[in-house]
């Protein structure tokens, strides 16, 4: 809201330069965005808090800057007290009803007849421009001063234009009404409307109607001042893309009082400025008395702040504020203005309070620490230590957006998706991780290996999961540099990556399966198991997903459940001894079969040779001239030792054959 | 074979004066003690010794070979000692050639830091769902449905009372529902809004809502706590300004400034040439909000705060646009 620094001063004298009035507003919660010097006048401009509708008003921030000041707060006379000027309710010419009172909490209506219709004077029209309007005429331009002014919403309808009797109702579906703007709007049920009997001639709280509208040939008006429901109006600017000076307010709350007084304000300004006479005054729905009272105890909001703020201060600054204090045993009792609606309870007493003390002059204490034990952050912390993990294996963290583009994995739909690229939720982090190479190659990097760990999102029995998962993507050249060239990643690169971490993290039994997964590539593709339950999958990814993201590299990519490693993760690592005793290393050449996997042949010389064999080292493995086709050769160095006693070398070279002849027996292996 | 054996050691012993390099010690080496070397040979000839003879034999042969093997193991080290490393052996200017650090993602470190700060105050992580109720993400923290507050929440809809909420303040409802204060935890993660993107929005960003319950938590509290945050993520000169704001479910609300952290509070363009750069929102919670989550009147008193990780994140590295966290350019992330 725009406050000319002039106007402000009509109601309150200043005597501190403007940019230190700014700054002493925003220090108490009134927060001043800027502050321009416009010819020899200062424009303020509020950012007003969604609770302080009575700040979007002239009187609202004079308000304030009088209590922060320590001035006296200047209010037009027809503004306090009882209705001014008086008249009678009896022999208004129309009949007008409110159909709706839970929408419509008051409506006041006033005659004023013989009005002459012309430009405002220059004053009004200086304040009206200079706060952010336009002006139109000297009856617009009132009831929009006094709006300005008062914060109240108010409206002038051609007496003469409207036809027969005034309902305040719901419009009817389909109902039509062209609002001052010149345009066409269509109502329905939901959107309470001024009608008249031809229609809609109003949207209660946002708009006039045309039909109705003040033009230079006006010579009668009927000056609406009412308070219309909050949500009605946000619901209906809101339905109908419409927002106005009027309807913003009204969604705030506007202050019940000044419905009548704010009418009274205009009238008088009519009568003098537009020479208007003015008749038959109409009140509906008025209620005796909007005052609320809280009771309030000083110490206890003392305990709150920290701080003790004196009684005097407090009495001074609430009663600056438009409060009512009336002092009981113990408590005090504070009676509340109908303009401070956010005032509820009295911690909201407390904050007055404490933002005219000013939240500087508090001191700072630090609390007694109360932690406590029944929150759990282990996974927390294991994430970290996957992050770390996978960091210190050279690969790069990523961020990825959860929501992505629709894919042809079921994810779960956004509503009201802002783009088509954020339309659902992912359900992997495999879109996100192709699209983070796609970006890299594109800008020509040659060694993308990256990491996620996010969440995926998935619908399951009407029940919405989050559930974390690791991502690792491999592609391009692994090394590339002057005494390396340009060897590329491999599906192994990957599998070592994810041992390397599951050793790090204790995790028992790992199974590699080949198994075929949607987005991989039937050549290398596996699933991972943790003690014989799914846990994710690695693997190539396949040509036509890598299409979609205009890749033309390898990519290598895995995916893993988090849980599921931090279920079966083991918390404390347990140290086996260390032999004493030398090892003995016999390696062994093994021609076998391609469809004969080297889990297999490494689980017999495990079985074979349980007794001695600690360690099994695939060394070479290789097809080729040598090697008769369909079968693979593969070295393996097998170390045998004992934690007893050196072992003799008969012993290992018996044992040795003994395995041999179980793989040969076995898996029909022969001998290099 | 006595013979023999000191015709070796005298030819072994001038071999060895002109033995001067590395490279022929070690061609020393290999003459007399590889396996088909001089000793070797001779240890064959042993069998053939007579019987009388061979113990005696055979020792000064030992003997023989441990000399020789001693004599070239000093002179090896004495060459190594004296030769001077030749200056141009490699030009320790070209590049190293290991392969690439690994970095952790600028948010998530930003986000650590944050975390370390308040877990050394006592606080403790909590988390809580992304896909929430409209009850967790609005109605509990006193934002009732229609009102102009919410418009600083606009928000995603899955399908009805279902949305993915718009701030971390969700967790507070979670945790008190579930929990009797005492309670002193921060709850870090994503958030969702519909907001186009450009180089100061996202859709997406990541929060920290702190959250400090029990009997007489008071508002100098939050001013203390904060400052300490303040102090050790920019830095031990870093000032704090607390100005009344509104939030729906804090009640005193605060907005919290920093001086700005690359002019030091002299004015800037990035703080807009005030001196200051709003990091926080804070407040003591609304006795709405624990009457929500069905805590006894009056009994507690407690604290909140929350803030944006991709602000800090941008303040502290000067990172001019919020999507480069999200692209993931390897140029990007390899400098932090």
């Amino acid at each position: 809201m725009k406050v000319p620094y002039s106007w402000l001063k009509d109601y309150v004298k200043v005597n501190i330069q403007p940019e230190r009035l700014a700054h002493f507003l925003t220090m108490t919660g009134t927060t001043v965005e800027n502050v321009s010097k416009i010819g020899d006048d200062y424009i303020f401009e509020f950012e007003i808090t969604a609770n302080r509708s009575d700040c979007l008003s002239m009187i609202g921030v004079a308000r304030e800057t009088a209590c922060i000041l320590g001035k006296k707060l200047k209010i037009p006379k027809e503004l306090q007290g009882t209705q001014n000027p008086k008249s009678k309710t009896q022999n208004f010419p129309i009949g007008i009803t409110i159909k709706n009172p839970d929408l419509c909490l008051r409506y006041t209506a006033r005659i004023i007849r013989n009005i002459e219709v012309s430009p405002s004077p220059e004053p009004l029209k200086k304040k009206i421009i200079s706060s952010g309007l336009r002006p139109v005429n000297n009856i617009v331009d009132i009831t929009n001063f006094v709006l300005l002014e008062t914060g109240q919403p108010m409206h002038a309808f051609d007496l003469d234009k409207i036809e027969g009797d005034v309902a305040i109702r719901k419009a009817r579906d389909g109902e039509k009404i062209i609002t001052i703007d010149n345009v066409q709007r269509a109502l329905n049920s939901d959107t309470l409307v001024v009608a008249d009997s031809s229609g809609a001639i109003a949207i209660a709280g946002v708009m006039g109607g045309q039909s109705t509208e003040v033009t230079g040939m006006t010579k009668n008006i009927l000056l609406e001042s009412a308070n219309f429901a909050p949500v009605s109006v946000r619901r209906t600017s809101r339905a109908l893309g419409l927002s106005s000076e009027s309807s913003y307010r009204f969604e705030r709350k506007v202050d019940n009082q000044m419905v009548d007084k704010a009418s009274g304000r205009a009238s008088l300004l009519i009568r003098d400025l537009a020479k208007g006479e003015i008749g038959a005054f109409l009140d509906k729905g008025a209620k005796k008395s909007y005052s609320k009272t809280i009771s309030f105890d000083i110490d206890a909001s003392n305990d709150i702040l920290g701080i003790s703020v004196k009684k005097s201060e407090i009495h001074k600054t609430l009663k600056a504020l438009g409060f009512g204090i009336k002092e009981k045993k113990g408590a005090i009792a504070v009676s509340v203005p109908s303009f401070r609606k956010d005032i509820t309870q009295p911690v909201d007493i407390t904050e007055e309070i404490a933002r005219i003390h000013g939240y500087e002059n508090f001191p700072t204490t630090i609390p007694q620490i109360v932690g406590n034990t029944t929150l759990k952050e282990d996974i927390y912390k294991f994430r970290e230590k996957i992050r770390n993990t996978l960091a210190s294996e050279g690969l790069y963290e990523i961020i990825t957006y959860s929501l992505i583009a629709r894919d042809d994995t079921a994810g779960i739909s956004i509503k009201n998706p802002l783009s088509i690229d954020q339309e659902v939720m992912r359900s992997s982090l495999l879109p996100g991780a192709l699209k983070v190479v796609s970006h890299n190659l594109n800008r020509k990097a040659k060694n993308i290996p990256v990491f996620e760990i996010g969440n995926v999102y998935k619908e399951k029995e009407n029940a919405f999961l989050e559930e974390a998962h690791i991502s690792i993507a491999l592609s391009g050249l692994k090394r590339d540099d002057w005494k390396l060239h340009g060897e590329e990643y491999s599906f192994f690169d990957l599998k070592g990556i994810v041992e390397n971490l599951f050793s790090e993290l204790g995790l028992g039994s790992v199974a590699f399966n080949t198994e075929e997964i949607g987005p991989l590539a039937k050549s290398a593709s596996a699933s991972l198991e943790i003690d014989g339950k799914y846990a994710g999958f690695l693997g190539e990814v396949k040509d036509e997903t890598l299409d979609t993201f205009d890749i033309k590299k390898k990519v290598f990519y895995g995916e893993i459940n988090l849980k599921k490693l931090f279920d079966n993760a083991r918390k404390f690592k347990k140290y086996a001894s260390l032999s004493r005793y030398p090892s003995v290393e016999r390696d062994i050449s093994v021609i076998a079969d391609r469809h004969v996997r080297s889990a297999d042949i490494v689980s017999v010389i495990h079985r074979a040779g349980e007794r001695l064999v600690k360690r099994i080292l695939l060394v070479d493995c290789y097809t080729g001239r040598q090697i008769p086709s369909g079968k693979a050769g593969l070295l393996y160095r097998i170390e045998y030792r004992s934690q007893e006693r050196t072992l003799e070398d008969s012993e290992v070279d018996a044992l040795h054959a003994e395995i041999k002849s179980a793989l040969s027996g076995e898996l029909n292996i022969s001998f290099r | 074979m006595k013979n023999e054996i000191q015709n070796i050691k005298k030819l072994f012993e001038e071999d060895l004066i002109n033995a001067k390099d590395a490279a022929s010690l070690e061609a020393l080496r290999v003459k007399y003690l590889g396996r088909k070397g001089i000793i070797a040979v001779l240890m064959q000839k042993l069998p053939g010794v007579a019987k009388e003879l061979k113990p005696k034999v055979g020792k000064e042969l030992n003997l023989l070979k441990k000399d020789v093997e001693g004599k070239i193991k000093i002179a090896q080290s004495t060459v190594l000692k004296n030769a001077p490393q030749k200056a141009d052996n490699i030009d320790i200017t070209l590049p190293g050639t290991w392969k690439d650090g690994g970095k952790i993602h600028p948010l998530t470190k930003t986000l650590n830091e944050v975390n370390d700060i308040f877990i050394s105050l006592g606080f403790k992580i909590a988390e809580g769902p992304e896909i929430e109720r409209e009850f967790y993400n609005f109605e509990a923290l006193n934002i009732p449905l229609e009102h102009p507050s919410r418009d600083a929440f606009d928000t995603f809809y899955i399908k009805e009372d279902v949305l993915l909420r718009s701030h971390t303040s969700t967790v507070q409802i979670r945790i008190m529902e579930k929990t009797n204060p005492p309670i002193q935890a921060i709850m870090p993660g994503r958030v969702y809004r519909p907001d186009a993107v450009d180089a100061s929005h996202s859709f997406m960003f990541h929060q920290v809502e702190g959250l400090m319950v029990d009997k007489g938590i008071k508002f100098s509290d939050l001013k203390g706590v904060l400052n300490i945050f303040a102090k050790q993520m920019f830095g031990e000169k870093t000032k704090t300004r607390f100005r009344p704001s509104f939030f729906p479910f804090t009640e005193p609300s605060a907005e919290v400034d920093v001086s700005c952290i690359i002019c030091k509070g002299k004015g800037c363009r990035v703080c807009s040439h005030t001196g200051w750069l709003e990091i926080l929102g804070a407040g003591m919670v609304n006795p709405k909000v624990f009457e929500a989550v069905g805590y006894p009147a009056g009994k507690y008193t407690g604290l909140a705060f929350g803030m944006g990780v991709e602000r800090i994140a941008m303040l502290k590295y000067g990172i001019d646009d919020i999507r480069l966290f999200f692209e993931n350019d390897l140029r990007f992330l390899k400098q932090f």
